[in-house]
């Protein structure tokens, strides 16, 4: 009795495993693992059987058990139970103990033992054969066809481009010379990644990550650009900036090495040599030594170099300048009405422009000149020379070099190959103004950040907006300077308002320099500068030419306001992305105990004396 | 084997002594099948039946006839307001004796019978009551300091009117549970009645046959003792006990509603001698979950308090009994769940 109720105990769990394994068949079938499938329905099987066997085991029936069975199933009375209990003495059955034994006894006699014996089967085993038919056909059936594969993850596509013009300018900072040993690793494990990612990009490389480089190394460009004067020369800077602060003509250079704009510095510096006064030169050139000075008291060497730099600079160009004078004076009617008004504008403002065309305006005249026409140039230089010197005996407090230019000129117009290499310094003159080292390692730099802006572009990404890059649209509208809106971007950079309002002021001051005629249409010059593009606040957008309306902006814009989604700032990053760069901005290296940080900052002016009363102590 | 045939010989006399008695008490009552049968349970499990049922259903007839059929000292109780407890167990009186001493002597009450009918039982003070405690207890009565052993068989027979509630005081629960049984005498059906009125309305008929005489009933009742009861049928008993506890696990819903006290250990070993008494009458040596089952409402009936909410609903003890048959299984579930399919 207690095998067939195991037996059926193990049918049971059987069959309710092959269920469940013909379950996890069709999960698999589902999920296309075709030769697992027969694998899970014998398992499910096995599983059942053995789960079974085990219930059967504990449920195992003890001889009370099977006794009281048995009396329920023939109607005994229980007397089976009495006398298998009183038999294992359990019970003090006395006289009767005898008497249940053989009522127990015949009782069992009795009955038939189909009354009593336990059935096998039972309604869970009708699962049997549908369980195994159900496994069976899940085995066999065919796969369902493969979905369709999902859509890559955005940004996991691959990236691959054969050439990508732009990086090859961060390439070139390798060949950059350095400021110091450090700046000198820095360039070259830029122009390294520059160059790793072109490599990546050729073999093709996933789009977050290209896009990611890209962010990395215009955070790297940037924070290069900026790199005079930070950290521990910063003290330095300072001192410099509060030297150069007590001379009201040099301002604006304050300004411009206060916002390490270097080039502006620059142009400052060339401005400053080309003023007519002898007085205010040197004055200029005294401020640059005591603030080179003052930067190298505190520690900032490259600080003093650059400005040292700086004042030789002057030196060379007021040389220059002085030269570009007498030739001028010599040539007289000679130079022409484009010329003089060149040489008024040198004379007026000091501004390289006006020196950069009034050298080219001389090397047109000297290119057109006979070989009468030299003698005679030369003969009045040497007689100009003479009146100097006659001069000069009356006044001991000439300079010597101007008599030095103005003789090496008169030695240079008196031959024919000297002739020629003076009309060639000035076509260089024209071309290039001589700049200081810092400058140069500035120009680079925003170069590099053009080029990877170029590279952005080429990648299908949108470039993050940077003074550089800004100063390149402007550049366009220096170079449309004849005429139309690169005009006013040149007005623009003069103009108070350009100047003076952040961006726009970098806008204009990329104008006009290093621009030696393109045809571009003529930047914006500024995100904000209504002096930048020429137009003001109030003033609608000109209309674009085309044939039909591609988009519409539904944004109202507010007159004036950044742009949304460009505003400026020394940390790129894109919609979504994880900061990973510390900010660069210069309130964020502000020196301990710097109170005026915040002028220097990126914060608009209208907001700063806010901002500095919340860093107040 | 001889053991075997002994035991077999007294189950065959008591087959036979019930059917005889049976026989004779059917000579003067007619019908009340159950209730002889019950009556029957008590004598032979030797303990004491409550009869409750209204006035004219024959409980004193029934209980005069019984002890006409037996060979014992039948005496009767008559209860009354002003019964004495005195009335009922005897006093010590002062007698004079022929020497013109004088001593104490005992005067034996009715309880000191071998069948007492103790009628009316709920028309009796309380303290009157309490004088038949010790003796259905302990077959022992205490008269003046001594004590006072009961001759056996000693089987008190108690009545009581359902209906007449004036002026009776209803048996305290510590009387109630030395009932063994507590019988509910039903009204006659038409054919009963039928019977009845012929029997009774004619010439008057003459006392029943004496059937069996005292060691007789003494053997019954040893051999009533000697009945085997099984393990499981034991726990079957105490679990259907257990059950009538509101606070139990295992206690039905309605026995949680409509009881405040279950039965005790006095209703577990009632349950298990009655139905050792229902399996010697049928002649059987051992007793079945079916004897449990059968005498479970005349034991458990009088031994389960109503609670104030049973009471309101009329829930009768009856049901409760029923409700705890229902609920508690008599065989493991497994063995119960193989024995049905």
């Amino acid at each position: 009795m207690r095998g067939a109720l195991r037996l059926r105990s193990v049918l049971g769990g059987l069959a309710l495993g092959l269920v469940v394994g013909a379950a996890c068949s069709a999960g698999l079938w589902y999920a296309r693992e075709g030769w697992l499938r027969p694998i899970a329905a014998g398992a499910g099987a096995l599983l059942g059987a053995a789960i079974g066997a085990e219930l059967g085991r504990r449920r195992r029936f003890s001889d009370e058990d099977v006794a009281l069975y048995l009396d329920a199933k023939i109607g005994a009375d229980e007397r089976i139970t009495t006398a298998v209990l009183v038999r294992e003495g359990s019970d003090a059955g006395g006289d009767a103990r005898a008497v249940v034994l053989d009522q127990a006894e015949r009782a069992l006699d009795a009955a038939s033992p189909s009354v009593w014996r336990p059935r096998v089967a039972s309604r869970l085993h009708a699962l049997l054969p549908v369980g195994l038919a159900a496994a069976v056909a899940i085995s066999l059936v065919p796969l369902p066809p493969a979905p369709p594969e999902p859509p890559p993850a955005p940004g996991t596509e691959l990236m691959k481009a054969g050439e990508v013009p732009g990086l090859e300018k961060i390439e070139a900072l390798a060949e950059l010379e350095a400021r110091d040993d450090a700046q000198k690793k820095r360039l070259k494990e830029l122009a390294d990644q520059a160059r790793q990612l072109r490599e990546r990009l050729r073999r093709g490389a996933p789009e977050r990550e290209v896009r990611a480089d890209l962010a990395k190394l215009a955070d790297a460009l940037a924070a290069e650009r900026l790199s005079l004067g930070e950290g521990e020369e910063r003290r330095g800077l300072e001192a410099a900036l509060g030297q150069l602060g007590k001379h009201p003509s040099l301002e604006r250079a304050q300004k411009a090495l206060g916002d390490r704009d270097l080039t502006a510095f620059d142009e400052e510096m060339q401005r400053l040599a080309n003023q007519t006064e002898k007085e205010a030169r040197e004055q200029a050139k005294r401020a640059l030594e005591e603030a080179a000075e003052a930067a190298e008291r505190e520690g900032a060497k490259d600080v003093a170099k650059m400005l040292r730099e700086q004042k030789k600079l002057i030196e060379q160009l007021e040389k220059r300048s002085q030269n570009l004078r007498e030739l001028s004076k010599s040539l007289g009617e000679g130079l022409g009405q484009e010329g003089a008004k060149a040489l008024a504008g040198m004379n007026e403002t000091g501004d390289p422009e006006s020196q950069r065309k009034l050298a080219e305006k001389l090397e047109q005249a000297l290119s057109g000149m006979s070989e009468e026409q030299r003698k005679q140039l030369a003969e009045n230089m040497k007689k100009q020379l003479q009146q100097q010197l006659a001069e000069l005996e009356a006044d001991p407090d000439a300079m010597p070099q101007d008599l030095e230019g103005l003789k090496e000129l008169a030695e240079k117009l008196s031959t024919p190959e000297g002739m020629e290499e003076l009309r060639k310094q000035l076509e260089e003159m024209a071309k290039k103004p001589p700049e200081g080292s810092e400058a140069e390692r500035q120009r680079k730099l925003e170069e590099a950040e053009r080029g990877l802006g170029e590279a952005q572009r080429g990648l299908g990404a949108m470039p993050m907006p940077m003074p550089g890059q800004q100063g390149g649209q402007g550049k366009q509208g220096g170079q449309g300077q004849q005429g139309g809106q690169g005009q006013q971007g040149g007005q623009g950079q003069q103009g108070g308002q350009g100047q003076q309002g952040g961006q726009g002021q970098q806008g204009g001051q990329g104008s006009g320099k290093d621009s030696p005629g393109g045809q571009g249409p003529g930047g914006p010059g500024g995100d904000s500068s209504p002096g930048a593009n020429g137009k003001g606040p109030g003033e609608a957008t000109q209309k674009l030419p085309g044939g039909e309306l591609r988009a519409h902006a539904g944004t109202q814009l507010l007159p004036g306001g950044t742009m949304p989604g460009t505003s400026l700032g020394r940390t790129s990053a894109r919609p979504g992305e994880t900061a990973n760069a510390q900010g660069m901005g210069a309130l964020g290296a502000a020196g301990p105990g710097e109170v005026s940080g915040v002028n220097r900052s990126d914060v608009p002016e209208e907001y700063r004396e806010q901002v500095g009363r919340y860093f107040e102590p | 084997m001889s053991e075997a045939s002994d035991f077999e010989a007294r189950l065959d006399t008591a087959r036979r002594a019930s059917a005889r008695l049976r026989e004779a008490i059917g000579e003067v009552l007619v019908g009340q099948d159950e209730v002889v049968s019950q009556v029957l349970w008590g004598l032979i499990a030797g303990g004491h039946v409550l009869l409750e049922g209204a006035p004219g259903l024959g409980k004193t007839l029934l209980v005069r006839t019984l002890a006409s059929c037996l060979e014992l000292r039948f005496s009767r109780i008559q209860f009354t307001p002003d019964l004495m407890p005195s009335d009922v167990t005897g006093t010590n009186v002062l007698v004079t004796a022929a020497d013109g001493t004088r001593h104490f002597s005992l005067h034996k009450g009715p309880i000191f019978g071998q069948i007492v009918l103790a009628d009316e039982i709920n028309r009796a003070t309380p303290k009157t009551q309490s004088a038949l405690l010790e003796a259905m207890q302990e077959h022992a009565c205490t008269i003046g300091g001594v004590r006072h052993a009961m001759e056996a068989p000693f089987f008190v027979l108690a009545t009581e009117n359902p209906i007449e509630m004036e002026g009776t005081y209803p048996l305290p629960e510590a009387q109630l549970d030395r009932f063994l049984l507590k019988v509910l005498v039903p009204s006659p059906t038409e054919d009963e009645m039928t019977r009845i009125l012929a029997r009774t309305t004619g010439r008057g008929m003459g006392d029943p046959p004496r059937v069996l005489a005292r060691d007789e009933v003494l053997a019954l009742q040893q051999a009533c003792r000697d009945v085997s009861v099984a393990e499981p049928v034991m726990r079957y008993a105490a679990r259907l006990v257990g059950a009538s506890d509101p606070e139990a696990k295992s206690a039905p819903p309605l026995v949680r509603s409509a009881v405040r006290y279950g039965a005790g250990v006095r209703g577990a070993q009632s349950l298990v001698l009655a139905a050792k008494s229902v399996a010697l009458l049928e002649g059987r040596a051992n007793v079945a979950f079916a004897d449990i089952q059968r005498v479970a409402k005349p034991v458990l009936r009088h031994r389960l308090i109503r609670s104030f909410e049973g009471e309101a609903d009329g829930t009768t003890t009856d049901r409760v009994v029923d409700a705890l048959v229902e609920a508690v299984p008599s065989r493991p579930e497994d063995v119960e769940r193989a024995a049905t399919r």
